[in-house]
């Protein structure tokens, strides 16, 4: 169980590095076509997102849901050297597992403590390839990961008080495609259907007197796909709205969603 | 026409013969029948409903008979006498020092003039006689002078731990305790919930049939309806050395039922641990006696015994001796290392401004759980020996298990009431064994952990916490084997 842990930082690591090589590629592209063409400079934006993350899982033979509540930073570049958008965001992650439950323990324990707070990092990029009409379409890419910070909890009912701590670690990678309206004047409605991995672990360990046990649970997405339906919403030359609906389907198939407020500069 | 006359007479008396043939098929079968019916309405039975609460009587009742409790024998056999002499007066156990090679220990050995001697495998300690004409205490003298010799001791007797009584009970309160006033006579009130919890274990364990227990007592009658398909061979008889660990006395079957009697049969009692085997181990004499080189011996056999995937995963050992001994403790320890929860009763010579002492093997605390017996109100037995080593304490008052049938009265079903630690350290064992098919992967000293730190502090209002009186408390299975929630607050 610890070796799959460690392959699934190991994989999110790789892709983080080939999101960052990207990222960096595309600076280094947009510094280039900086100086052979000073039109094409990218426009920044920052912007302040609350997402509600939604997302069925399997853990074992089981399933539930992760949910989680993220309060996250995220500046935008649009157009960044001519070649795509890219986002970065970090904030803070509550992660939610309930009902995980952890029967290679001594004592089995039925994970019901709520959120757990934790770090949550990621970048998203996304390039309009073709136009027709007022339809953009083009293909985006994502991923977050979020590093959950660890939990303490008293374990009653014993001869003496135990102690359980819970400790998540998740990550999600997506890409798929996408189509943007650009039709009306201050409303851009678009739509995103990816392929959609997520991986991850929930940490726990108990300790009863001198009877200490751990246990690492995998868990992975019940599903392979994310539909997400959203709006650009322009309420002022500087400032927009974007909020956003997004659905996994699966085995156990959730709905979340999220709203971002942004500032262009 | 003569002969068509014979041919018909021929003809209508086989056909007579036929049908006084087949009214004598009809009538023997209609009769054995008839009886296999009044067999199966006599049957001993004690019925479970679907919460496994035990119900007496019904089937009797139906045949007709008042009372099925009065057809339940109550053991009221001194069987946890004093043995009369504290050690064997002809064996001694001796081990010589590592560096000793094979064969010279035998030779040594010789010098001693044994009548007969043999080694313990695994351990290497010896048994033997001690030479015609000289006593167990001279050789004992003569062998520790000896620089080669590790250690020499008597071979100490086994008592059993089990409290004469003569009183009746009509449930299984130690499984499922439903409190209020428990229809035996005397009519005690028994206390709600004061059982191991064995119902709301069973939703999270029932047991695994390749984790077997062996019970190092007086054999088991393997042949009881509610034990028949429960033990996996005969064993061995360690007693009259033969592989037939047939129970010639009746603790040994008694222990067994606690453990793991037949259960959701409809008949009969509940085991603790329902799907788990049995393996006997014959260490305890038809007269309730027994010598330490019997149970250090059967503790090697057990702790060895595999049969496909089944293998010994706990061992109840609901006996002891007042006497400490470094081969029994060797014994535990190779048994212990083999990856077996080894559980065993603390005796029952309590007794009211008496020094009392958890007797061995309990008392050897690495190794083995010390069970204490507690009653119907959770409170400590009043014969249930205390000590250090105690460390949790289980219903040992007037439990309900099964007999040897060939002991049963006429007229009495092969069950009985009886006392004692011996009766709690089995329900211990069906727990462990419960633990054990659950998480095949905890080592015994994590199986006695849990098994320590879930109980029910049953005298916590004098002693909060692990005391000598109940230990860690009365063990709740239900703890142990069920999800604990964790939740925010």
């Amino acid at each position: 169980m610890l070796s799959k842990a460690i392959r699934a930082k190991r994989s999110s690591c790789r892709v983080l590095a080939i999101l960052l090589f990207i990222l960096f590629t595309g600076f280094g592209g947009q510094m280039l076509l900086a100086q052979s063409s000073p039109g094409t400079k990218a426009t920044w934006e920052i912007g302040l997102t609350t997402d509600l993350f939604n997302r069925g899982i399997k853990w074992g033979n089981e399933s539930s849901t992760l949910k989680s509540l993220n309060l996250m930073l995220e500046a935008r570049a649009k157009n960044l050297g001519g070649l795509f958008n890219l986002n970065l965001f970090a904030g803070l992650g509550n992660t939610n597992l309930n009902g995980m439950v952890f029967d290679y323990l001594p004592i089995t324990l039925d994970y019901e403590g709520g959120s757990i707070s934790g770090i949550i990092l990621g970048l998203g990029i996304d390039k309009t390839v073709f136009t027709a009409s007022s339809f953009n379409f083009g293909w985006m890419a994502d991923f977050a990961f979020d590093v959950g910070f660890k939990k303490s909890f008293i374990l009653e009912d014993f001869i003496t008080p135990g102690e359980a701590q819970a400790e998540p670690d998740w990550a999600q990678a997506s890409a798929g495609i996408f189509v943007l309206y650009d039709g009306l004047e201050k409303v851009q409605p678009f739509l995103q259907i990816a392929g959609s991995k997520l991986w991850g672990n929930l940490k726990m360990t108990e300790k009863i007197e001198d009877l200490i046990g751990g246990q690492s649970q995998d868990l992975k997405g019940a599903g392979i796909m994310s539909i997400t339906l959203g709006w650009n919403i322009s309420l002022s030359q500087k400032i927009h709205l974007t909020p956003r609906v997004r659905v996994y389907p699966g085995s156990k198939t959730a709905v979340g969603g999220g709203l971002s407020l942004f500032y262009a500069f | 026409m003569k002969n068509k006359n014979s041919f018909f007479k021929k003809r209508f008396f086989l056909f007579l013969i036929s049908l006084i043939c087949l009214s004598a098929l009809i009538l023997t079968l209609g009769s054995s029948e008839l009886i296999a019916q009044k067999r199966k309405q006599a049957k001993p039975i004690i019925f479970l409903d679907k919460n496994n609460k035990t119900k007496f009587g019904e089937n009797i009742i139906s045949n007709g008979q008042a009372n099925l409790l009065s057809r339940i024998k109550v053991i009221n056999q001194l069987a946890s006498k004093l043995p009369k002499q504290k050690f064997s007066s002809r064996k001694i156990i001796v081990k010589f020092k590592p560096e000793i090679s094979l064969q010279s220990t035998e030779n040594i050995l010789k010098v001693y003039q044994p009548k007969s001697y043999r080694l313990i495998p695994r351990i290497n300690a010896y048994v033997m006689q001690v030479a015609e004409g000289t006593t167990v205490e001279e050789t004992l003298a003569a062998l520790r002078s000896n620089p080669d010799i590790l250690y020499a001791e008597p071979d100490y007797k086994l008592q059993l731990a089990t409290t004469p009584n003569d009183q009746l009970f009509r449930y299984q309160y130690a499984l499922a305790n439903p409190g209020g006033i428990l229809q035996i006579p005397g009519s005690p009130t028994g206390k709600l919930k004061a059982d191991i919890k064995a119902t709301g274990a069973w939703d999270y364990a029932k047991g695994d049939p390749n984790v077997l227990i062996a019970i190092l007592d007086s054999g088991v009658d393997y042949t009881h309806p509610d034990l028949i398909n429960k033990v996996i061979s005969h064993g061995k008889d360690f007693v009259n050395n033969d592989d037939d660990a047939f129970d010639d006395h009746w603790h040994g079957t008694h222990v067994a039922g606690i453990i793991a009697a037949a259960t959701n049969n409809s008949e009969g009692i509940a085991g603790v641990a329902w799907n788990c085997r049995i393996l006997p181990g014959k260490v305890i004499s038809a007269d309730g006696e027994g010598d330490y080189s019997w149970l250090i011996e059967a503790l090697i056999w057990a702790a060895d015994y595999t049969s496909g995937q089944a293998k010994v995963q706990v061992i109840n050992m609901s006996l002891g001796g007042e006497e400490p001994s470094q081969a029994l403790e060797d014994a535990l320890k190779y048994a212990y290392n083999k990856g077996i929860v080894l559980v065993a009763a603390a005796g029952n010579h309590s007794a009211p401004e008496e020094p009392t002492f958890v007797l061995y093997p309990a008392a050897y605390d690495q190794y083995c759980l010390a069970v204490g017996a507690s009653d119907y109100n959770d409170q400590i037995a009043d014969f249930s020996n205390y000590g250090a080593q105690l460390d949790v304490t289980a219903p040992g008052v007037w439990i309900l298990s099964t007999i040897p049938i060939a002991q049963t009265e006429p007229g009495y079903l092969p069950y009985a009431f009886a006392s004692g630690t011996s009766m709690s350290a089995p329900h211990v064992a069906g727990f462990a064994a419960l633990l054990k098919s659950t998480k095949p992967w905890l080592t015994p000293a994590d199986i006695m952990k849990i098994i320590k730190y879930t109980p029910d502090d049953i005298n916590s209002a004098d002693y909060p916490g692990r005391d000598d009186y109940a230990g860690y408390g009365r063990i709740n299975t239900e703890r142990a084997t069920a999800p604990h929630r964790i939740t925010k607050k």
